[in-house]
C-alpha cells in the first residue's frame, strides 16, 4: 500500500480547497445562516414543535446534511473533472505507481475532511441561534461519514463521467437539491399527504435525513436500522462503481 | 556482447473505440543506456506507444515489458522505473515549482520528497525558480519543470514525448545537453520528435513509425553509412515515401 501517495494526494486536495476558503467554507455558512434566520427564526417561530423538537432545531440536522452532501459531491467531482479535462494533471497520478484504490482513497479522504469541516461549521453556526444537542454522537459520526463517503463517491463518478462543466453543474441543481428538499429537511414525513409519503421511501436522502435526525435528537420517521442499512448499502455500491470506473480507466484511458 | 533490454515490446496493437488502428503490431527492443529517437508524422502512433508503456492508454493486444516485468501485472515496479514527460504541458494550478515536483515525489511513495525535489531542481537549473508559481514560468521553463517532475523519482528509463516542441533553439540545445548527460549517467532515453536534427544530434538509434508500424529501426551510424551523401532528413523522407508506395 502506497500510504505516502494517498496522504500526498489527500493533503494536496485539502490545500486546494483551502486556497479558496470563501467559496469552500464561507459560501455554505452564509447560505445556512440564511436558512437558520429565515426558516428557523422568522417562519419557524410560527410553526411550533415537530416531534417534540422546536422547528429551528428540527431543521438543523437537515441543513448540516445538505451542506455535507453538496460539499462532498462538488469538491471531489469538480476536482476530478478539472484535472481530467482542463489541466490533464490526472495523468501525473495515472503514470505513478499508485493503484486505482489508492487514487480513489486520496480523493475520498480529502472529501471526507472537507465535508466534515463544512458540516461542523454549519452545526456551530446553528448553535449560535438555537439550543442544540447530540443524543447519539458515535452513531452520528459513523452515519455522517457514510453519507459523506457516498456523496463523495457520487462526485467522483460524476467527475469521471462529465464531459464539461455544464454536465457537472446539472447534478447538484437538478438532482441533489430536489432530493435533499424532498428528503425532509424542513418537515417530517408524517406531515406529508399519503402519496408523497409513499414516494419518499424511494428517495435515498430521506433515509440519510432521518439518520441524521436520529443522531442529533433520537427521532426518525423510519426504522433506524433500515436507514442505516440503506445508507451502508449505498456507500458500498457507490464505492464499487468508483473502483470499477477507475479500473477500466473510464474517460481516463483511451 | 548482447545488449540488455530496458523495454521489450512484442506485437503491440492498439485500436481506438472509433476503429482507428493506431498501432499495428509493433515489436521493438529498447536497450539499456541508449537514446532511441522515434520519428514519424503526426498520428503515426508514437504518443500512443508511449502512453501504453506509461499507463495512460490501454493496449488492445501484445506484450510490453519494462526491465523484464509486465506493465500491467507489475505496474508498481514498472512505473517506478519510468519517467514520462508528456507532450502537453500539465502542471498543477496554483503550485510553486518546488511543490509541484515534491508532489510528484509523494505520488511515487518517496519519503524524502523534499530532498529529491531540491536535488533535481538544482540539477536542472530550476532552483532559483522554486518559489515561483508554475504558471508564471516561460514555455521552456515549464517544459523543464515537467522534466523535473518526471525525474524526481530517479527513473532508469525516461520517455520524452516531443520535449522540444515550441521551445526556442537555445533551450532546445540546452535540453539536448541535458539528455546526453542523463544517458552518460546510465539512463535509457526514448524521445519522440519532429525535429530530425534533434534525432541526428542525440540518438544512438533511430526508429521511424508510420501508420502504426515500425518501418525502420537502426543505429544512426548505420543509417548514415548505408545512405551515403544523404542526411537524416532525406533518409526520413525516402523511407516514408517507400512506405506510402507499399501501402497504396
Amino acid at each position: 500500500m502506497n500510504y505516502i501517495g494517498v496522504k500526498t494526494l489527500a493533503i494536496k486536495e485539502i490545500k486546494r480547497s483551502l486556497a479558496g476558503p470563501m467559496q469552500t467554507l464561507g459560501a455554505p455558512i452564509v447560505s445556512a445562516l440564511m436558512y437558520f434566520v429565515i426558516f428557523g427564526q422568522a417562519v419557524g417561530g410560527r410553526i411550533g414543535d415537530i416531534q417534540g423538537i422546536p422547528y429551528p432545531a428540527f431543521i438543523m440536522p437537515g441543513l448540516v446534511m445538505m451542506n455535507i452532501l453538496t460539499t462532498a459531491f462538488q469538491g471531489v467531482g469538480f476536482a476530478i473533472m478539472f484535472q481530467r479535462i482542463v489541466g490533464k494533471t490526472i495523468n501525473d497520478l495515472l503514470i505513478s505507481p499508485m493503484s486505482y484504490a489508492e487514487i480513489a482513497a486520496g480523493f475520498l479522504l480529502a472529501s471526507l475532511v472537507r465535508s466534515g469541516v463544512v458540516g461542523a461549521l454549519i452545526f456551530l453556526t446553528g448553535a449560535l441561534f438555537i439550543p442544540v444537542r447530540i443524543d447519539h454522537p458515535l452513531f452520528l459520526l459513523i452515519f455522517t461519514t457514510l453519507v459523506s463517503l457516498t456523496f463523495s463517491s457520487f462526485g467522483l463518478i460524476a467527475g469521471l463521467w462529465a464531459k464539461n462543466f455544464e454536465q457537472m453543474s446539472i447534478i447538484p441543481t437538478f438532482i441533489i437539491m430536489p432530493l435533499s428538499f424532498l428528503g425532509g429537511i424542513f418537515y417530517s414525513a408524517e406531515m406529508l399527504p399519503p402519496i408523497a409519503r409513499m414516494l419518499s421511501v424511494f428517495n435515498p436522502v430521506f433515509y440519510m435525513m432521518n439518520g441524521m435526525r436520529y443522531g442529533f435528537y433520537g427521532i426518525s420517521d423510519v426504522s433506524i436500522t433500515l436507514a442505516f442499512s440503506i445508507v451502508f448499502a449505498l456507500t458500498l455500491v457507490s464505492l464499487g462503481v468508483v473502483w470499477h470506473m477507475l479500473k477500466i480507466g473510464y474517460n481516463l484511458k483511451s | 556482447m548482447e545488449q540488455e533490454n530496458a523495454v521489450e515490446i512484442t506485437r503491440l496493437f492498439k485500436t481506438y473505440k472509433g476503429g482507428f488502428a493506431a498501432l499495428k503490431g509493433i515489436s521493438l527492443a529498447i536497450y539499456k543506456g541508449e537514446i532511441l529517437a522515434l520519428l514519424g508524422p503526426n498520428g503515426a502512433g508514437k504518443t500512443t506507444l508511449i502512453n501504453i508503456i506509461a499507463g495512460l492508454a490501454r493496449r488492445t493486444s501484445g506484450e510490453v515489458r519494462v526491465l523484464g516485468k509486465d506493465i500491467d501485472k507489475d505496474y508498481r515496479f514498472t512505473r517506478s522505473k519510468i519517467g514520462v514527460v508528456q507532450q502537453e504541458i500539465s502542471l498543477e494550478f496554483g503550485l510553486t515549482v518546488f511543490d509541484s515536483v515534491q508532489l510528484q515525489a509523494g505520488y511515487y511513495g518517496l519519503k524524502d520528497g523534499k530532498a529529491r525535489a531540491e536535488k533535481i531542481l538544482k540539477e536542472l537549473s530550476l532552483w532559483d525558480k522554486r518559489t515561483q508559481s508554475v504558471f508564471t514560468l516561460s514555455g521552456g521553463m515549464k517544459r523543464r519543470a515537467m522534466i523535473a517532475k518526471a525525474m524526481v523519482h530517479d527513473p532508469d528509463i525516461l520517455f520524452l514525448d516531443e520535449p522540444t516542441a515550441g521551445v526556442d533553439m537555445e533551450l532546445r540545445e540546452n535540453l539536448w545537453t541535458m539528455v546526453s548527460h542523463l544517458r552518460d549517467h546510465g539512463k535509457t532515453i526514448i524521445l519522440t520528435t519532429h525535429y530530425l536534427e534533434e534525432a541526428e544530434a542525440m540518438a544512438d538509434r533511430i526508429g521511424i513509425i508510420n501508420n502504426g508500424r515500425l518501418v525502420l529501426l537502426d543505429t544512426k551510424k548505420n543509417l548514415i553509412e548505408n545512405n551515403k551523401g544523404k542526411n537524416v532528413n532525406a533518409i526520413y523522407a525516402e523511407i516514408l515515401e517507400k512506405d506510402r508506395q507499399k501501402n497504396i
